[in-house]
């Protein structure tokens, strides 16, 4: 096996998860985000060679990808994601209250994020894959120094619109 | 001084220097309201960690050997969009060039064979073959043909057939016999080693002035898209001049 190849499942198995995990939470599309990632690692691979700063390469080309296909297909993926999003929470190992609750809260978060600013989002649901300052300063084009103030605004936005649909800390326990 | 918002959300998130962060640490132990915006920032962190699950769901992981697989196909299926898209470029080319190349008095005709070094055959339809000689030249912005008759004494006769051709270079031959053929700096010198002679004379039509004179007289000329000449063009047409020396 050639260098590359072995450098490349490396960063397959660090960053493929969280990269998925970001753009199910982005698009609420599970097939869509799969789809994107698969097409970013794609591209990773016919690159030939690792980029400087892989996660954030990684995450630039899928926000990409995302854009041009949502652009092309938006019609079709807001249809999807509400019947995905339906039937993904209809898990038949919990109790129909727990499932009520579930799906309430789901909504509760989407809206949530829904009503803040795509910029925002992105940021917020990067942080919470672990992504550092300086790899979302560079996937998303910011200024290194402004992330933090950035992160504290839109986590306080965050906070405000959960609040005003009803919700609060203890619902999510 | 009260450390912004974005210095502690840094502090926070272990993104700052160990110095930048002690100088933090302090502020907020010091200070009642950033102690509170701090742990405001904090609680933002702990809720979204709280909701944020609720959005997850079981996720598929592809096969790393699918994901380089497909990539490979991709190439592969890419490399041979790229050679079609060469091949149908290039036939493209040749076709169009091919019909340039047909099309009568064409330049690229002329630089072609200009370029390969390649002289005109000496051959034109309608004119009776036979054992023949003769000469072909480039031409350049003048070029004369001089036909001289053989010394001696008594009549000399003979034809000169002309045609416009889409060769490169300026052909006479003789049709019925031998000739001298000279190649001069802006011309031929052509001279029957008997008579009566008949030559046929092929005429670039790119060539921007020939000139053909017959024992002393000029019986023809091109000059750019114009013909000076007593004859006209028969139905093939060709200027056939007869000529006589006495």
């Amino acid at each position: 096996m050639t260098r590359f190849h072995d450098q490349f499942v490396e960063l397959y198995d660090a960053h493929f998860p969280r990269v998925l995990r970001f753009l199910d939470r982005l698009s609420g599309d599970p097939t869509l985000a799969s789809d994107i990632a698969q097409d970013a690692f794609v591209r990773l691979y016919r690159r030939g060679a690792p980029p400087d700063r892989p996660a954030a390469w990684l995450i630039t080309v899928a926000l990409n990808l995302l854009r041009n296909r949502r652009s092309t297909d938006a019609r079709r993926s807001r249809l999807l994601t509400e019947a995905r999003a339906e039937a993904a929470l209809a898990d038949p190992s919990r109790r129909p209250d727990e499932v009520v609750e579930s799906a309430d809260l789901h909504k509760r978060v989407r809206t949530t994020l829904a009503r803040l600013p795509e910029r925002d989002r992105q940021l917020l649901l990067l942080r919470s894959e672990g992504y550092r300052y300086e790899e979302l300063a560079e996937a998303l084009g910011l200024n290194r120094a402004s992330v933090g103030v950035l992160l504290a605004r839109a986590k306080r936005a965050f906070r405000a619109a959960y609040e005003e649909l009803g919700g609060g800390a203890s619902d999510a326990s | 001084m009260h450390p912004e918002d974005g210095v502690l959300q840094a502090l926070l998130d272990g993104e700052l220097d160990p110095t930048a962060a002690s100088e933090a640490r302090q502020l907020i132990e010091s200070c009642l309201e950033c102690r509170a915006r701090f742990d405001a920032l904090g609680r933002d962190d702990a809720l979204l960690r709280q909701v944020l699950p609720a959005l997850d769901r079981p996720l598929t992981r592809i096969p790393v050997t699918q994901i380089i697989a497909r990539a490979r196909r991709d190439r592969g299926e890419g490399g041979l969009r790229h050679f079609m898209r060469w091949a149908a470029v290039i036939t493209l080319i040749v076709i169009g060039a091919g019909a340039l190349y047909a099309v009568p008095g064409s330049p690229l005709r002329h630089w072609v064979d200009q370029l390969l070094g390649k002289q005109a055959p000496i051959r034109e339809p309608g004119v009776a073959s036979g054992a023949t000689t003769g000469i072909a030249m480039p031409f350049g912005a003048h070029f004369q043909i001089v036909v001289v008759s053989p010394k001696g004494g008594g009549t000399r006769s003979g034809s000169l057939t002309i045609n416009l051709t889409d060769d490169s270079s300026v052909a006479v031959r003789r049709v019925d016999g031998l000739a001298h053929f000279v190649a001069e700096i802006d011309g031929m010198r052509v001279e029957a080693t008997d008579m009566p002679a008949d030559f046929a004379i092929g005429i670039p039509r790119l060539a921007p002035w020939v000139e053909v004179i017959a024992d002393e007289r000029r019986v023809f000329l091109k000059d750019g898209s114009r013909i000076i000449t007593d004859t006209r063009p028969d139905s093939l047409g060709r200027y056939v001049l007869n000529f006589t020396h006495r």
